[in-house]
């Protein structure tokens, strides 16, 4: 049995899921219920078996976000490692950079501001789902990015710490 | 006066791609023009041959008329097809090329000038006997004879700047206040957006329909028409869903329409493809609103009705060719709608989305016309304008038109970026649509009933399942997480 993980989709409902695989099929464990399922390369996409229900839809996995086409229409679901809180996260110590493309709904610091670690620096929102994109560790903001209202790519900047001083050597 | 060897097409996307098609298909071989981002497009593939621009933007690369024409000398084009937007309606273009000694593929300079500014338009159409709605004959000279000609003609009143276009300073007022405030607003946004602060006054159309009229224009003194479309679904001041005919429009209402725009193109002296944009209120008339010197976007449903391709005689009367048919030749034959797929997100105020498009499937069918200019694995960036297909689909009657373009919706398949595919399919199935009620506010009045339905729980739980299978966060082989995936994580 796999972690446990939680699927959104289109950024509103969430449901918890586990996947226990066997040969080329598997058990899934959806918000506490046991279903037998498959998906099978068919055609130029997927034939997708949830009990005794089969749909044809199409996949593109791009990171945390997984592109399904099924029942005529496109969706964005989101798989998020609960532990890990994959939506809010930040590139690297020095740079909080977009998870994903989006909009900026709310500043929170302004260069200058001392901020602790795991303190909320701005709200994105991407495929209306909210995300607080917090600092990852204590420091001074040096720059915003985006202004309210911006949107930004996948990967973008949004804010950076100032950096530490490495102490010089003699 | 013989067609070209040799036409370069000064565009990208999907209205290259059509564009190079029918050359390809009267034996005449193409260029494409492009910038780095779009050296991998689908216009750059189909086209004969290419040369790349650059630019200090995306954008201001295939505005470079130098060096537009520096790639014919090149490439030894003898003509330029501007397609719409970009350089199309630039006068000063066209007449750079035929400096150059190369052909321009549109109407003279001089019709695109006097087309070009809304007062001056306004003013000849009325003088060609075009109805246009009461107004000032002029721009208003400031805030108070702004209101003395909207007491005149009565509120409520639309004021426009004369350069403008896409909604830009474009304001309406209900009484002298609203229209003080609308004046500063209109003027300082056309300054803003065209250098060009001129605004004048109207009478504003309350649920307005938009349909416009295709001319066809030779250098022989002929001049058609190919009937109307009809535009009014749109977001943005942007056109949405275009269909041809118009559910209003009956064959008498058709040839009257039709004759004014024909006697507006002649008094101009209009040559090539171009089109006459009205206003329909609720009583029936129709009122002139410009004229679009240049292809339309939605010219495909007036193709899939007339059987006539637009582009194609577009090259032969510019090459001096006459048209082979008369207005008698012209038949309408069943109905066609076209909904044009932009990376957006419908549902969050239309916002554009942008990403990797990793699947890309097309649907083909009876009636079903597909014109698009992306390939799998191309980006879509904010660069350029977030239109990526054109789907249309052609059938016998109005309902088998829109049938058949909700399910070729419904099977377009565009993955990695959000596009408004479901969303057109919801405009589609809309009951007022279906039945034909349809104005430029249809969008906005119809919000709430257009937003996305509630799954049932079992579908919601197949597209679960189908993204945990898919997701490699679920597969205990991939432990350590491809580096795509990591993106977006914390590290240690």
């Amino acid at each position: 049995m796999s972690r446990l993980f939680e699927i959104g989709l289109d950024g509103d409902r969430s449901h918890a899921v586990e996947v226990a695989r066997h040969g080329d099929s598997a058990t899934l464990t959806i918000d506490g219920r046991n279903y037998h399922g498959s998906l099978r390369p068919a055609g130029d996409g997927y034939e997708l078996t949830l009990e005794d229900r089969t749909e044809r839809i199409w996949t593109y996995v791009s990171g945390d976000t997984v592109w399904l086409h099924g029942f005529g229409v496109c969706w964005a679901m989101s798989v998020i490692d609960p532990e890990k809180n994959l939506a809010t996260a930040a590139l690297s110590g020095d740079l909080a950079s977009a998870p994903m493309p989006g909009t900026m709904i709310n500043v929170g610091v302004e260069p200058g501001d001392a901020v602790a670690a795991g303190q909320t620096l701005v709200v994105i929102e991407s495929m209306k789902m909210q995300s607080e994109i917090i600092a990852e560790r204590d420091g001074v903001v040096d720059r915003v990015f985006v202004a309210v209202g911006e949107t930004f790519d996948r990967g973008a900047p949004l804010v950076s710490l100032e950096l530490i001083a490495e102490p010089e050597e003699d | 006066m013989s067609l070209p060897s040799k036409v370069l097409v000064a565009n990208r996307g999907e209205i290259a791609v059509r564009i190079i098609r029918t050359l390809r298909r009267m034996e005449i071989e193409s260029v494409a023009v492009y910038h780095a981002l779009d050296a991998d497009g689908r216009a750059v593939r189909e086209a004969d041959e290419a040369v790349e621009l650059f630019g200090e933007t995306p954008v201001g690369a295939y505005l470079d008329s130098e060096a537009i024409i520096a790639a014919c000398a090149e490439s030894g084009a003898e003509a330029v097809h501007p397609g719409f937007g970009f350089l199309s309606e630039n006068a000063d273009f066209a007449e750079a090329l035929a400096a150059a000694g190369i052909l321009f593929i549109g109407p003279p300079p001089d019709a695109m000038r006097a087309m070009g500014d809304k007062i001056e338009s306004k003013r000849l159409a009325k003088a060609a006997g075009v109805p246009t709605l009461p107004g000032s004959e002029d721009a208003v000279a400031d805030v108070e004879e702004a209101i003395a000609v909207a007491d005149q003609i009565g509120y409520p009143v639309l004021l426009k700047a004369s350069a403008g276009g896409g909604g830009k300073g474009m304001r309406t007022a209900v009484d002298a206040d609203a229209c003080r405030e609308a004046f500063e607003r209109a003027s300082s946004e056309a300054l803003a957006s065209f250098g060009d602060g001129r605004v004048f006054v109207e009478r504003f159309v309350e649920r307005p329909r938009h349909i416009e009229i295709q001319v066809l224009a030779d250098t022989h003194g002929t001049v058609l028409h190919l009937g109307e479309r009809e535009c009014s679904i749109q977001r943005r001041y942007q056109k949405v869903i275009e269909e041809s005919p118009s559910p209003v429009v009956d064959e008498a209402t058709r040839e009257k329409i039709g004759q004014t725009a024909i006697d507006l193109a002649r008094a101009v002296g209009y040559t090539s493809a171009g089109t006459v944009e009205m206003i329909a209120d609720d009583d029936g008339g129709f009122y002139f609103l410009e004229m679009n010197t240049r292809l339309q976007v939605e010219h495909p449903v007036t193709e899939a009705v007339t059987g006539i391709d637009i582009v194609e005689q577009q090259v032969r009367i510019a090459a001096g060719e006459p048209l082979g048919f008369g207005q008698e030749d012209v038949h309408f034959n069943g109905h066609a709608i076209e909904a044009r797929v932009y990376a957006e997100d419908a549902d969050a105020g239309f916002l554009p989305a942008t990403g990797r498009l990793g699947i890309v499937r097309f649907p083909a069918g009876d009636g079903l016309r597909i014109d698009h200019g992306v390939v799998e694995g191309q980006e879509v960036t904010a660069s350029f304008d977030p239109m990526i297909a054109k789907v249309i689909a052609h059938g016998a009657t109005r309902e088998e038109a829109i049938e058949r373009l909700r399910a070729a919706l419904a099977a377009t398949v565009l993955l990695g970026v959000i596009t408004n595919t479901s969303y057109l399919g919801r405009v589609l199935a809309n009951p007022h649509f279906k039945a034909g009620d349809t104005h430029t506010g249809f969008l906005d009045e119809h919000h709430d009933q257009l937003a996305p339905r509630a799954l049932d729980a079992e579908l919601e739980r197949c597209l679960v399942a189908a993204a945990a299978l898919a997701s490699p966060r679920f597969d205990p082989r991939l432990a350590a997480p491809e580096p795509l995936a990591e993106m977006g994580e914390w590290r240690p």
